[in-house]
């Protein structure tokens, strides 16, 4: 459209330059890599995202919503998103983020608990909250079942989740000084902890303490199937024949008690066992040393005669190895005949016979025993305390009794009664009386004049019987002379030897005339001596009379009774 | 009569942005052709828009596609003393302002947050005015342009500060920063708005169809 005044003719200019372009601009690559990107980090950030879970705590001290972790192993693994109180006031919910990794080994037994600050009697730990803040741990669990809703622990395991090893479960009368955290001793090594109890609900073990260990590796593996597990709770002193004997597993133990294990030699030390396997918890370790079968019979014993001296637990002995033990004392008054019976209850462990028996065979070899002769008597175990054991044994010539099952539940077993031993203070006080009373007797005789008339008397009938011998002679010679010319000679030597025999015993006796004489010397001293024994009697009579009283007296000394 | 007005469009003519050399089009011209400067063979503006303006979009619909990383994702993690978390613009923004730090929040909300956005509208808004060859009140369009580019740059302060305090702040336990991956996408939306807007050809808000 170029005018002629147009200074620039348009038909100078060069015609510009054509180029075909049927793609779009290369700079769409750079929105499709934005794209690309974009969608990417989204897609690994929604990936990366783990289960959102509740947990129930008691309360959310040290819980900040939005800050606190979530931490396993240290390494931090989720965190509190939010915190709400529940429906009915009584817990708090921390709604928890935790991430992918963690989300896939979430099992249905993970558990949390809150990491503060913590200083008990066994440990000292959760310092670096002091710094950090407070912190949930927690324990993946060992399935993969994620659950949406767990309950918080109140404190952290004594055991971390880092640590290998294995749970066992120990049943115990009583949870003596033991505590989550009580040291666990092999060969007073510490090998693991208690990491907790309870009152058991199991079946067979109700009312008993369940405590639950944790044994390390590699010290699991010596725990075996007959493995004793015994409380090692402070100082165990025992005093035997052999002297006085103290145990402490650690100075750690003795503060805060503990439990030490013992496996028997490897031979007979049985299987490895497996985690979780139960074990009776034994109070010391002496009851932990003598063996324990699983097998028992109950039986009921009445005695003749008080009991005192029987108590619980008193071993139950044949041919002085303990097989048992009473376990429950009673009384039983019938109220017609106004007799009361004492039932003793006593469990016996008849796999001390053969470790093979079952249940049925000892009851029938038990009662094979009886019928042959097997009697249970109470026996003086000790003098000095005055403590009864009772004590399986075989009559000589039993009057025949059997088991009886007359009690509701257990069997009667025969009894005898007591041995001498028993009331041996009261017999030997009336042993002395009688001892005594011979003595003085024996005495009066020595000191009498009945003594020289017995002499006298002997000494007329030895004069009697010389005059017989004399006789005799005279027949045998009578004899000699007419009918046996050639045994008189040999028989007037045999009345030499016996006229000088006769003479003899004539010397002897005038001997013992002398010995016998009022005031011969040794007539003296045996009185002498027969004093001394006296007064010996009367000091033993004294001392039984003491004993008798006072039992203890031996250990503690006499005390005078108190007016 | 030719006035002094008349521009190059008017007289039927092309000229090179690069050398200013003038040349005539083409007789015929089909719908994928691109013209170029026969001095310096520089690309001519063309009447087809929708060519002239596809570098602009593709880099402003890049950035608005990061843009929505940029806010989701944690721009960076602060640790003292063993404790902290990632945060995202938005929760750093909330966690100063509930601590009572409001102007610091306002500062970074508008830094980062808004001006963004507004760049990306306001691109938006101009290259749609380009291509509908609209002629309402390209004064102010002009000027809403010029604010566009001359602010674009001050969204970088977030990713300047980033990049100091991690570089700066690696005390190991005591005290610890972290980039991630939200501050990548943040920068990356700030430079192709920035690219963006340095693409437009603002002169084509004058240009009649």
């Amino acid at each position: 459209m170029a005018t002629p005044q147009d200074p620039l003719p348009a038909d100078d200019l060069p015609t510009a330059l054509v180029r075909e372009q049927r793609w779009p601009s290369p700079v769409w690559l750079v929105p499709l890599a934005a794209l690309l990107i974009g969608l990417w980090l989204l897609f690994q950030n929604w990936y990366e995202r783990g289960p959102t879970i509740v947990v129930q705590f008691a309360n959310a001290e040290g819980i900040q919503p939005g800050k606190t972790e979530v931490r396993y192993r240290a390494v931090t693994v989720g965190k509190v998103k939010q915190l709400q109180l529940d429906d009915d006031l009584k817990n708090v919910n921390a709604i928890i983020e935790l991430n992918k990794e963690i989300g896939r080994h979430l099992g249905s037994d993970a558990r949390f608990w809150v990491v503060r600050p913590r200083i008990s009697r066994t440990e000292i730990s959760g310092l670096t909250t002091v710094f950090s803040g407070s912190y949930i741990g927690m324990d993946p669990g060992t399935d993969s079942n994620a659950s949406r809703f767990y309950t918080g622990d109140e404190r952290p395991p004594v055991v971390t989740p880092a640590e290998n090893g294995k749970r066992f479960f120990l049943f115990s009368e009583t949870l003596g000084s033991l505590d989550i955290g009580s040291p666990v001793f092999y060969k007073q090594l510490a090998v693991g902890e208690v990491i907790d109890y309870e009152l058991s609900k199991d079946k067979g073990h109700e009312g008993k303490v369940r405590i639950e260990i944790f044994i390390r590796e590699p010290y699991a593996d010596y725990v075996r199937d007959n493995t004793q597990f015994w409380n090692a709770s402070g100082l165990e002193v025992s005093v035997n024949a052999d002297g006085a004997e103290m145990r402490m597993q650690s100075f750690l133990s003795f503060l805060i008690g503990g439990i030490a294990f013992d496996t028997p030699i490897p031979a007979d030390a049985g299987n490895v066992s497996t985690a979780g396997a139960s074990f009776t918890l034994r109070r010391n370790y002496k009851e932990a040393q003598t063996k324990q079968f699983a097998e028992q019979l109950f039986y009921v014993m009445h005695f003749e005669g008080s009991v005192s001296g029987l108590t619980i637990g008193s071993p139950v002995q044949y041919e002085g190895i303990p097989i048992g033990r009473v376990e429950k004392i009673g009384i039983t008054l019938d109220r017609h005949s106004l007799q009361a019976k004492v039932p003793v209850l006593v469990s016996i462990q008849p796999q001390h016979f053969d470790e093979r028996l079952n249940r049925e065979e000892a009851k029938e070899l038990m009662q094979q025993l009886v019928a042959k002769g097997l009697r249970a008597r109470l026996q003086m175990a000790s003098f000095i305390t005055g403590q009864k054991v009772i004590v399986l044994g075989m009559e000589k010539d039993p009057k025949p009794a059997r088991i009886q099952e007359t009690t509701q539940f257990y069997g009667e077993f025969p009894t005898t009664a007591g041995s001498t031993f028993d009331n041996l203070p009261l017999l030997a006080a009336q042993a002395l009386v009688s001892l005594d009373e011979t003595l003085g007797n024996i005495n009066r005789i020595l000191s009498g004049i009945k003594l020289d008339k017995t002499v006298g008397n002997l000494n007329t009938v030895l004069e009697e019987a010389a005059t017989a011998v004399k006789a005799a002679r005279d027949v045998l010679v009578t004899v000699d002379s007419k009918t046996l010319p050639s045994v008189q000679q040999d028989i007037s030597k045999l009345a030499d030897d016996l006229g000088k025999t006769m003479q003899k015993l004539q010397g002897s006796l005038g001997q013992l005339d002398r010995l016998t004489a009022p005031h011969s010397p040794t007539q003296h001293q045996l009185q002498e001596m027969l004093e001394e024994v006296t007064t010996a009697a009367r000091s033993l009579r004294e001392l039984t009379d003491t004993l008798q009283r006072q039992p203890t007296a031996p250990l503690r000394g006499k005390q005078e009774d108190a007016r | 009569m030719p006035t002094l007005n008349q521009t190059v469009r008017q007289a039927g003519l092309l000229q090179c942005n690069v050398c200013g050399g003038l040349s005539r089009p083409p007789a015929s011209l089909s719908r994928y052709s691109v013209l170029r400067c026969p001095r310096c063979h520089a690309r001519l503006h063309t009447p087809n828009r929708k060519r002239s303006v596809e570098v602009t979009w593709a880099l402003l619909i890049a950035s608005a596609i990061l843009y929505i990383p940029a806010n989701a994702l944690p721009v960076m993690s602060v640790y003292m003393l063993g404790s902290g978390q990632p945060d995202t613009i938005i929760s750093g923004v909330y966690k100063l302002w509930s601590t009572g730090q409001w102007p610091l929040a306002l500062i970074v909300f508008v830094a980062s947050i808004v001006v963004p956005l507004l760049k990306l509208f306001a691109l938006g808004f101009l290259l749609v005015g380009i291509q509908r060859c609209s002629r309402w009140r390209q004064h102010d369009r002009m000027r809403l342009y010029r604010l566009t580019e001359y602010i674009g740059r001050w969204s970088m302060v977030d990713i300047f500060v980033i990049a100091i305090l991690v570089g700066l702040v690696q005390f190991g336990n005591l005290a610890r920063v972290d980039a991630n991956a939200g501050s990548l996408s943040f920068a990356a939306v700030v430079v192709l708005t920035m690219l963006a807007a340095h693409t437009l050809d603002e002169r084509m808000i004058w240009e009649e169809c």
